[in-house]
């Protein structure tokens, strides 16, 4: 049980280039209590494949399972099942986080009765309690981050789903986040989470595949890919990836 | 079967009020949907109508100052009398009425000289009471060419038989909408009509189409615009709860702007009716013509057309991609929308099986079908099944073009066309 991608495949058409993959059979599993990286380099195919897996787009071909329910197939029961956040999971200006997430979780089927108990639970894991009751219009880069997250996890969905979730933020915030990470690992979740910063793929990620082109090039636990590069830190076994792929290409 | 729908109304209501909280807090509906017809209009009124009162009373506290050339007096005793009896005319002595005229002494020369074929009245055109002064002057000498013609009807008829001229028979005098009525009861309709017509529809037409389009806009065209719209599709129910959700919102709003736009009527007709008696007298001789059954089918075509208008403007904002697109395309529907209860007001408008497919001309003239009692069955239902059958579709394609063939595809295959 987890998150499973096979084969996804997403073709899309533009006037310059015509029909190209933007996404080419990528295929990778997350478990429970597991971390998930994704790396790749900007527009190497990240956010269109979490796109996919979260239902947002079709894929060309291929499919993705949460929990055993096809994104194709079963889309409503997929977003049941997962919590998505990205810089264009964007939120509601005049509402405030308590509103946002009281919707979220009334309408994601979370117990009425426990809802309340649950938001002050998210709201105090992720320090936002003094701003639970702000417009959304108000708030800082931060502290909009932490309320997408809790929107994403309010009503404890099984699969987590992250793309870039610390661009733009401070020291400070990136550390919340990490350790909020961290903490849904704790609790036996599924973390999937995409990213082009090294060293917090390093600190956090069980496994990881590094993705570049639409196309995953490599793919393991941080050990097995050091054993398989020759090298120790990830950012050179990512550049050494990303190059390799470039020089057979050319 | 039963537990789906159930579970289904319950998100669509969830739905609607998380949009009537995000609409209510936006500057732009609460302007549109609740200050303007809550405040603009009858202040407009109230303020012209006190302006109007206040220029008669400055009137009469200022009265326009008049003259005669004393040759001719004796020949225009109609208009002397006339003239003495309104307040707003002050007869002034003058040696030289001309000069006095252009000094600005008077306002205006009355030469009767060369009456009965010509009676000259003369103005000051650089006088800032040239316009109120002219006015007032055709009016007297209506009055006073009426008051000499029952001068010299009495002269050759005796006076006891000059009061039939004058009266017109109120009794037996035809039909109208098919049912016998007195002259009064056409007047009665007449005017009922045009408040129906003028006031309840072209102005409640007016203000419920612009309570509409900010709802719209803040419940459809922000999603794309302050890229929430994945967001929204992440929430675990069918796309169209979430349209429909949305709809009920606008539709709310619109309604409630239709009537707050209905409390500020009354308040101005309270208010005129306190002020002005012949209106108090209208109003009361109009509303004996609006049965029960009227009012709730006229308030029936305000729910149809209220329904309409807020699913144009729902796919209007589902279309658009920004707030400016959405109101550029808004202020051409808005023409639209309200010239056509005005078209009902031309004469020769009437409810038939060929305007009954017209939208929106057919809710007004349903309305005035039903107070000049001339409903037509089978006109009334195609007009009310057309109105229902298009709202129907505009909600279906607002659905279709709000999420699109897949949400933020369109943004996706832009930054990938930017690789």
């Amino acid at each position: 049980m987890g998150l499973e991608a096979i084969n996804l495949t997403k073709r899309f058409f533009d006037a310059k280039r015509g029909e190209f993959n933007a996404v080419q059979s990528v295929s990778f599993a997350c478990h429970k209590g597991e971390i998930f990286g994704l790396l790749g380099p900007n527009g190497a195919g990240k956010t269109t494949t979490l796109r996919m897996i979260t239902t947002i787009l079709k894929p060309t071909s291929g499919t993705a399972k949460i929990n055993d329910f096809d994104v194709t197939t079963n889309p409503r029961q997929v977003r049941k099942q997962l919590g998505f956040v990205s810089a264009d999971t964007g939120l509601y200006e005049r509402l405030t986080p308590r509103e946002i997430l009281t919707y979220f979780g009334k309408l994601s089927k979370y117990p009425k009765e426990k809802l309340t108990e649950r938001i002050a639970e998210v709201t105090s894991m992720l320090q936002m309690e003094s701003f639970l009751d702000s417009r959304c219009e108000k708030l800082s880069t931060g502290m909009k981050q932490k309320v997408s997250i809790a929107r994403a996890i309010v009503h404890d969905p099984p699969v987590i789903i992250m793309d870039e979730p610390t661009t733009g933020l401070d020291v400070l915030t990136s550390q919340v986040l990490h350790r909020f990470i961290l903490q849904c690992k704790e609790m036996n979740k599924c973390v999937v989470f995409s990213s082009h910063i090294m060293s917090e793929a390093e600190k956090l990620c069980d496994r990881m595949a590094i993705i570049h082109k639409g196309q995953v090039l490599a793919s393991g636990t941080l050990e097995e890919l050091r054993a398989e590069s020759g090298m120790h830190y990830l950012e050179d076994i990512f550049l050494n990836v990303v190059k390799e792929d470039d020089i057979v290409e050319a | 079967m039963f537990d789906g729908l159930i579970e289904r109304l319950q998100d669509i209501a969830v739905v609607a009020n998380k949009e009537l909280k995000h609409c209510f807090r936006d500057a732009h509906v609460l302007i549109y949907t609740v200050f303007v017809p809550l405040i603009l209009y009858p202040i407009s009124l109230v303020s012209l109508s006190e302006y109007t009162l206040w220029r008669e009373g400055l009137a009469e506290t200022r009265p326009v100052r008049l003259a005669y050339v004393k040759d001719g007096m004796e020949r225009i005793p109609e208009l002397v009398q006339v003239v003495k009896e309104t307040k707003k005319i002050a007869v002034t002595e003058s040696e030289d009425p001309i000069h006095d005229l252009e000094q600005n002494k008077l306002e205006c020369v009355v030469d009767g000289s060369g009456a009965p074929e010509k009676i000259n009245v003369m103005l000051n055109p650089s006088s800032d009471r040239f316009l109120e002064t002219r006015v007032l002057m055709q009016s007297r000498s209506y009055d006073a060419r009426a008051l000499a013609m029952k001068n010299a009807v009495e002269k050759v008829a005796g006076a006891n038989k000059v009061s039939k001229v004058f009266e017109i028979e109120t009794h037996n005098v035809g039909t109208m909408g098919g049912r016998k009525a007195s002259l009064q009861d056409m007047e009665i309709t007449a005017f009922s009509t045009t408040i129906v017509l003028v006031a309840f529809y072209g102005y409640t037409m007016l203000i419920i189409t612009v309570g509409a389009i900010y709802p719209a806009l803040a419940a459809f065209t922000e999603e794309a615009e302050k890229k929430t719209k994945a967001t929204t599709y992440l929430l675990p129910v069918e796309r169209s709860t979430v349209v429909v959700g949305k709809f009920a919102a606008v539709t709310i709003l619109t309604i409630l702007s239709g009537l707050v736009n209905f409390l500020s009527m009354a308040f101005v007709a309270l208010y005129f009716t306190a002020k002005l008696e012949w209106l108090k007298r209208a109003l009361t001789l109009a509303m004996k013509q609006y049965s029960l059954e009227n009012l709730l089918g006229v308030l029936l075509l305000f729910m149809l057309s209220t329904l309409l208008v807020a699913s144009i403007y729902s796919l209007i904002a589902s279309t658009a991609k920004s707030f400016k697109e959405a109101q550029n395309i808004s202020s051409l529907v808005l023409i639209t929308v309200t010239i056509l209860p005005m078209v009902a007001l031309l004469p020769g408008w009437t409810l038939d099986i060929r305007t009954a497919f017209i939208p929106i001309l057919n809710m007004v003239l349903c309305a005035k079908a039903i107070v000049t009692d001339s409903v037509g069955g089978l006109e009334m239902t195609v007009a009310c099944a057309e109105s229902v059958a298009i709202t129907a579709t505009l909600l279906y394609l607002s659905q279709v073009i709000f999420w699109g063939k897949e949400p933020a595809n369109a943004n996706q295959d832009f930054s990938a066309a930017n690789r």
